[in-house]
């Protein structure tokens, strides 16, 4: 079980053996820097985040009690990056480079202009969102986090993540095929 | 289900996790209603374009820094625990041997009076020099044992206790190499470079530590050894460097950080 695994490394970090971090920094980093990147929009600023994430991993090591998944334990300690990343650069939260950072840069031959496309679209109307709605339909349909494990990453009750997540979804949907009608 | 009931709950069905009951009732429902499943499909296809988004890859800038802060941290634990336990020793020894002390210090200064007065020849400094001699032995015995221990916090203990040794013999130095290339615990095993730092003039040393960083595995040490190995100035470790470049097995990581021992060593 890959959870186990995470839970046993996590166990091994707590007991001294900090150079296990560094199996569960190569197995997770990749998710966490595109959890940032689609974001902030920022490659700098998301490889910082990253570094922030696994800094306080091991400086709160003593925190993780094993009950629950490493893998929501790591983002909720991702989502409180964020948010203080947020509260310290405010005025850029949500003027991203979207363009140049976060769409892949050598895309996929086999993917049709008409998909990439739909992607930019997406990634325009996803900055329409707020930053909290925003994070959620990443966490739901990026990341693949079942509602509860949201509702423990962003500390909020399970209903009020279920309602801001089915709000998300119409109010992206509303702002894509407004921005396909222009387009 | 009413078409209205049916598009408020239309974005839970898209993202999942709805109960059976209501899901089943909704998809019968966009079975026999265009209308809503028109409305399904906008909703599914911005939901499903998710899984389009493409997974960008972090810069190794990311791998490196990571790598960097993890062996700082590492070190930055080591030295407080050494000093816990140093801290620690002191009190033990203030409380408990108060008395002994005391009558050590005056035995000792008794000792000192009586050589002086009565010395008339260099037989007593000679004594002196094999009692120092007998001294330092005993020291070194205490390291290796301490050294031996099965408890990792032990073993690092007795590598502590070996650095103070200003002149450690070639058993202690075998020992240390030995916990260099052996000891399970990674702490100890960096501890132990630490302290060979400070013998890496001793005889044979320094191609032990060359002959070290082609056996270790772990990244750690790779790392510390190609620090130390380039801080002694060690070029006779130039061919191990090369081999840990060509080695695919090893870590990005450190086959940089090989790659830059050999620039700092040519």
């Amino acid at each position: 079980m890959p959870q186990n695994t995470d839970t046993q490394l996590m166990r091994e970090v707590q007991s001294g053996e900090t150079e296990k971090l560094g199996v569960l920094f190569e197995k997770h980093n990749k998710a966490l820097y595109n959890y940032f990147l689609k974001q902030t929009g920022s490659q700098p600023v998301s490889q910082d985040l990253v570094q922030d994430v696994f800094y306080r991993i091991l400086k709160y090591r003593h925190t993780y009690r094993g009950k629950g998944e490493f893998r929501t334990w790591m983002f909720s300690i991702a989502h409180h990056v964020r948010i203080d990343h947020y509260r310290k650069h405010k005025h850029k939260s949500d003027t991203l480079d979207i363009e140049t950072d976060v769409v892949d840069s050598s895309p996929d031959p086999e993917e049709t202009a008409n998909q990439q496309d739909s992607i930019a679209l997406l990634h325009k109307a996803l900055l329409k969102l707020s930053v909290e709605k925003r994070e959620i339909l990443l966490l739901k349909n990026f990341h693949h986090f079942k509602y509860k494990q949201i509702a423990q990453i962003t500390k909020s009750s399970l209903p009020a993540v279920k309602t801001k997540a089915c709000r998300a979804l119409k109010e992206l949907t509303d702002e894509f095929n407004k921005l396909a009608e222009v387009s | 289900m009413l078409c209205i009931q049916v598009k408020k709950m239309l974005p839970e069905y898209v993202l999942g996790e709805m109960d059976d009951k209501n899901y089943g009732q909704i998809k019968q429902h966009l079975d026999h209603c265009e209308n809503c499943r028109l409305a399904y499909n906008k909703l599914f296809k911005v939901s499903a374009l998710f899984d389009k988004l493409p997974e960008n890859e972090p810069d190794t800038i990311v791998k490196i820094r990571f790598y960097k802060m993890l062996t700082h941290f590492s070190a930055t634990a080591l030295q407080k625990r050494q000093q816990k336990f140093n801290f620690a020793i002191g009190n033990l020894w203030a409380r408990r041997f108060v008395p002994q002390m005391a009558v050590a210090v005056i035995s000792l200064f008794l000792g000192f009076l009586a050589g002086y007065t009565f010395s008339t020849n260099g037989e007593t400094k000679k004594q002196f020099l094999v009692l120092q001699d007998q001294v330092d032995q005993m020291k070194q015995m205490v390291g290796i044992s301490m050294l031996q221990q099965t408890s990792a916090s032990e073993r690092l203990r007795g590598v502590s206790y070996s650095r103070s040794i200003q002149q450690p013999d070639q058993t202690l130095l075998q020992t240390l190499l030995t916990a260099l290339n052996t000891d399970p615990n990674v702490n100890v095993r960096l501890a132990v470079v630490d302290a060979l730092y400070s013998f890496h003039n001793e005889p044979n040393i320094r191609e032990q530590l060359v002959q070290s960083l082609s056996q270790q595995t772990s990244p750690l040490l790779q790392i510390a050894l190609i620090d130390l190995l380039v801080d002694i100035r060690e070029k006779k470790s130039l061919e191990a460097l090369r081999t840990l470049i060509s080695n695919q097995t090893v870590s990005d990581v450190v086959r940089q950080k090989a790659q830059w021992g050999i620039q700092q060593l040519l």
